[in-house]
C-alpha cells in the first residue's frame, strides 16, 4: 500500500485543479468579460396608411345574407414591425364613429389580422366585419383603423365617403298558396302569406295575378281571389286580385336587427257558383318596389 | 310482429313523415342592387351600361326573368341573359346595357325593370292554388342628349406590395363618365421617399366605351435605367397622371412599398406541429409540422425547433429540407432526444430559402428514463463477475 500513496496524492492534485477549473469557468473569471455598452432607441408612434373599405370603397350587401366586408391598409412602424401591438377598425354611420356594434349604423373590429407578408417596419393589416343586408344605405359611411404599439402610442386614419349600395329584395314564405277544395259557391278557408325585407330600404309591396284555369271544366278569373292587410275579414269586404299590379299598401320595414322584418296579407278565394271542376292553378305575383 | 304492432309502428312513421312536412317552408324570392338606374346625357345611338347584383336569398332555387316595363323597352339588353337560374342563396352579376337609337328625341325617359324570381319546384295537385312570383321593381331614368361629352376619371390607383427585382404591378381604376369612347393614357412617376424620380412610365389604355368602369394593371419595369440594379426595397410614392390627348384630366398619388426579394414570392406557412404521446428520457422524439407554399416559386423548407426544460433552453433541433411546390403543403420533420424526464415546451418554425415562417408551439411530456432489459442483464452480469473476482481475491490472499 505505501507505493501507491505518491500516486494517490497526485490524482487527488488532478481532481482539484479540475475542480478549480470548472468552478473558475461557471463564475466567469476564465472568459473574456463583455463591457454592456447601452443605447436607448426612442420610441416613434405608427402609422396607418390609406385605407380601402370593400370594393374601392363601396359594399353591396346581398339579400337577406350578411357578407363580409374588409378594410386594409398598410401600417408602419418604424421601431419595426413587430412593435406594434394591436390595431382596431370601424365602420360606421355618420359622424359619431362607434365603439360597439349594432348591425345597423356601427360595425367594430376589435381584432384586425396581418394579411400580408411585409418588410421589417410595415405590415398590411385587414379588419373584417360582418355587414348586415339591412344596415343603413348611403354614402355617409366610414372606415377608420386604429393602431396601438408596445409603448401605448396610437395613430389613426379614416377613409370616407364608404357607399354602402342600395338593395331592394324579397322573400315571400311560401311558393304556392294552397286554397284547398272548394265547394261551387263556396269561400276557402284564409290563407296567409308573409313578404320579407330582405333589403336595406322600406319595400312597398304590389300584387297581380292570373285567371285560374281548371283541368276539367272552367275557370276562376282572378277576381275571385281577394285579399286584405288584416286577418280574419268577411270576404265581401276584401279587395279583388287584379291582372294589372296594385300596391296593397302594405310597407314593410327596413330592419334594424337580426330579427326578420315581416308584413302579411291574408287572402280568400270564392269558387263560382257553377261552371268550374277539377284542379285550378293560376299565378300571384308579390312585387316590391323601394318605398 | 304482431298487427297491431305493425299498425302503431305505421302511424308513427306517418306522425315522423307529417312533422317533417310541417316543418318544411318553402320560400321565393329576389333582390337587386343598386334600386334605381340614373343614365345622364346618352347620345341617340350612344352607349351606357351599369353593374348591377342579382341575388336569390331563398332556401330554394328560382328561375329569374327581366321584365321591362316601357316603351323604351327595346334599348335594353343584359348580360348574361334576361333569364335563368339562380340557385338559392346566390347572386350573379348582372350588366343592364342601353343603347338607345339614333333617331330617338332628345328628352327624359323613364321606365321599369322588373326582376322576376319564379319558383321551380311543381305545385300540389289538391284543388285551387296560384303559385306565388316574388319580384323587385328598379326604376331607370335615361336622359338623351345631343351634346357629346368626353371625359374618364382615374378614380384609384391600387398599389399592391411589390418585391425587389420583380415587375412592379399597379392597378388604375378608371370610368368612362362621358357619353363617348375614349382612350385614356397616363403618366406613371415612382419617387422614393426623399422625392427623388426613380422611374418614369407612360401607358395608353384601350378603348373605353361610355360609362364602363375598369381596373386596368400597369407594370412598372424594375430595373433603373442606366444602372445595372433593381429599384430597391423601400417605401415610395406612385404619382399617375391621368391624360385625353395632351390633357391633364386628373392625378392620384398613392404609397408603394417595394419589399425585399422573395417577401411575395418566397412565402410559407408553418401549422400542425405535432408530438408523440408516450415519450420516456433517451427516446428519439419525432417532431413533425405541416408546411404550406403561399408564395410563387418552388421552395426548399426545413423544420427548426427549440425545446425548453422549466424554462431553460435545452436543445435546438433542425430536420431535413423538402422540396414544396408553390399552392401545396407537405410535411417537415425533426429529431431530437430528451435527456431528463419533465414537460418540455416546443417552439418550431420553419426556414425556407434564407427566410422564416411563423412559429408554432406545443409541449410534450417526457416520462423517466426506461432501462432496457439488455442494458440490465449487462450490468448484472459485470456485477456477478466483479463479486466473483472480489471473493477469489480474498480466499487467495
Amino acid at each position: 500500500m505505501t507505493n501507491l500513496k505518491p500516486i494517490l496524492v497526485i490524482a487527488t492534485m488532478f481532481l482539484a485543479v479540475v475542480m478549480l477549473w470548472q468552478v473558475a469557468s461557471i463564475t466567469g473569471f476564465l472568459t473574456n468579460e463583455t463591457i454592456p455598452a447601452n443605447v436607448t432607441i426612442g420610441n416613434v408612434a405608427p402609422t396607418v396608411a390609406t385605407i380601402t373599405c370593400g370594393s374601392s370603397n363601396v359594399v353591396t350587401p346581398v339579400a337577406c345574407t350578411n357578407v363580409t366586408v374588409n378594410c386594409w391598409a398598410v401600417i408602419n412602424d418604424n421601431n419595426g414591425a413587430n412593435d406594434i401591438a394591436s390595431v382596431k377598425g370601424e365602420l360606421y354611420n355618420g359622424t359619431a364613429g362607434c365603439t360597439s356594434e349594432d348591425q345597423d349604423a356601427c360595425y367594430y373590429s376589435s381584432n384586425c389580422t396581418v394579411f400580408a407578408a411585409a418588410n421589417g417596419t410595415a405590415r398590411n393589416y385587414t379588419c373584417s366585419f360582418t355587414f348586415r343586408y339591412f344596415a343603413y344605405n348611403d354614402l355617409n359611411w366610414t372606415g377608420r383603423m386604429n393602431v396601438t404599439d408596445a409603448s401605448a402610442s396610437a395613430a389613426s386614419n379614416t377613409i370616407t365617403p364608404v357607399q354602402v349600395q342600395n338593395l331592394s329584395a324579397i322573400d315571400v314564405v311560401e311558393t304556392y298558396t294552397y286554397f284547398g277544395s272548394i265547394a261551387l259557391g263556396a269561400t276557402s278557408a284564409e290563407q296567409t302569406v308573409t313578404t320579407t325585407n330582405c333589403g336595406n330600404y322600406v319595400m312597398s309591396v304590389n300584387v297581380s295575378g292570373t285567371n285560374l284555369p281548371c283541368d276539367s271544366q272552367g275557370t276562376i278569373t282572378v277576381g275571385q281571389i281577394k285579399y286584405n292587410l288584416t286577418a280574419a275579414q268577411p270576404y265581401a269586404s276584401s279587395t279583388a286580385l287584379t291582372t294589372s299590379s296594385v300596391d296593397t299598401n302594405l310597407n314593410v320595414a327596413r330592419g334594424t336587427t337580426d330579427a326578420l322584418s315581416q308584413g302579411s296579407t291574408y287572402w280568400l278565394l270564392q269558387a263560382p257558383a257553377t261552371g268550374v271542376k277539377g284542379l285550378c292553378a293560376g299565378n300571384m305575383t308579390f312585387y316590391a318596389i323601394r318605398g | 310482429m304482431k298487427a297491431s304492432n305493425y299498425t302503431i309502428f305505421r302511424l308513427l312513421i306517418l306522425f315522423a313523415v307529417l312533422a317533417i312536412s310541417y316543418n318544411i317552408v318553402y320560400c321565393v324570392g329576389i333582390g337587386i342592387s343598386p334600386t334605381n338606374i340614373n343614365l345622364q346625357q346618352i347620345l341617340r345611338g350612344g352607349y351606357a351600361e351599369t353593374d348591377m347584383t342579382l341575388t336569390n336569398p331563398s332556401d330554394e332555387e328560382v328561375a329569374y326573368l327581366v321584365e321591362i316595363k316601357g316603351p323604351e323597352a327595346s334599348w335594353f339588353s343584359f348580360k348574361p341573359a334576361t333569364s335563368g337560374i339562380l340557385p338559392a342563396k346566390n347572386s350573379i352579376a348582372f350588366k343592364v346595357i342601353a343603347e338607345p337609337p339614333s333617331f330617338v328625341p332628345i328628352g327624359n325617359y323613364s321606365i321599369y325593370l322588373i326582376f322576376y324570381g319564379i319558383p321551380t319546384s311543381q305545385m300540389q295537385n289538391t284543388g285551387a292554388g296560384t303559385r306565388i312570383i316574388a319580384g323587385v321593381a328598379v326604376p331607370v331614368v335615361i336622359t338623351i342628349s345631343d351634346v357629346q361629352i368626353q371625359h374618364y376619371l382615374l378614380r384609384d390607383v391600387i398599389t399592391p406590395f411589390s418585391e425587389e427585382c420583380y415587375p412592379i404591378k399597379v392597378y388604375l381604376d378608371v370610368q368612362n363618365d362621358g357619353n363617348v369612347r375614349v382612350t385614356p393614357s397616363f403618366q406613371l412617376k415612382l419617387w422614393d421617399s426623399k422625392g427623388i424620380l426613380v422611374k418614369e412610365v407612360n401607358y395608353t389604355a384601350e378603348t373605353l366605351l361610355p360609362t364602363v368602369r375598369e381596373k386596368l394593371p400597369v407594370e412598372i419595369p424594375y430595373q433603373i435605367e442606366g444602372e445595372y440594379r433593381c429599384v430597391p426595397q423601400g417605401k415610395y410614392n406612385v404619382e399617375v397622371a391621368a391624360y385625353l390627348g395632351n390633357d391633364l384630366i386628373n392625378n392620384v398619388t398613392r404609397p408603394l412599398e417595394v419589399l425585399e426579394r422573395g417577401a411575395i414570392t418566397l412565402r410559407g406557412e408553418l401549422s400542425n406541429l405535432s408530438v408523440p404521446a408516450n415519450v420516456s428520457a433517451g427516446q428519439v422524439v419525432k417532431l413533425n409540422a405541416i408546411f404550406k407554399n403561399i408564395g410563387e416559386k418552388e421552395v426548399s423548407a426545413k423544420l427548426k425547433a427549440e425545446l425548453y426544460l422549466n424554462s431553460s433552453l435545452v436543445d435546438v433541433v433542425q430536420g431535413d429540407e423538402v422540396r414544396v411546390w408553390p399552392g401545396t403543403s407537405d410535411t417537415i420533420t425533426a429529431y431530437f432526444t430528451p435527456e431528463q424526464a419533465g414537460t418540455y415546451s416546443i417552439t418550431a418554425w420553419s426556414v425556407f430559402e434564407g427566410k422564416t415562417t411563423n412559429t408554432i408551439s406545443s409541449s410534450i411530456y417526457v416520462a423517466e428514463r426506461q432501462l432496457p432489459l439488455l442494458e440490465i442483464a449487462i450490468i448484472a452480469v459485470i456485477a456477478a463477475i466483479v463479486i466473483g473476482i472480489i471473493v477469489w481475491w480474498k480466499r487467495n490472499h
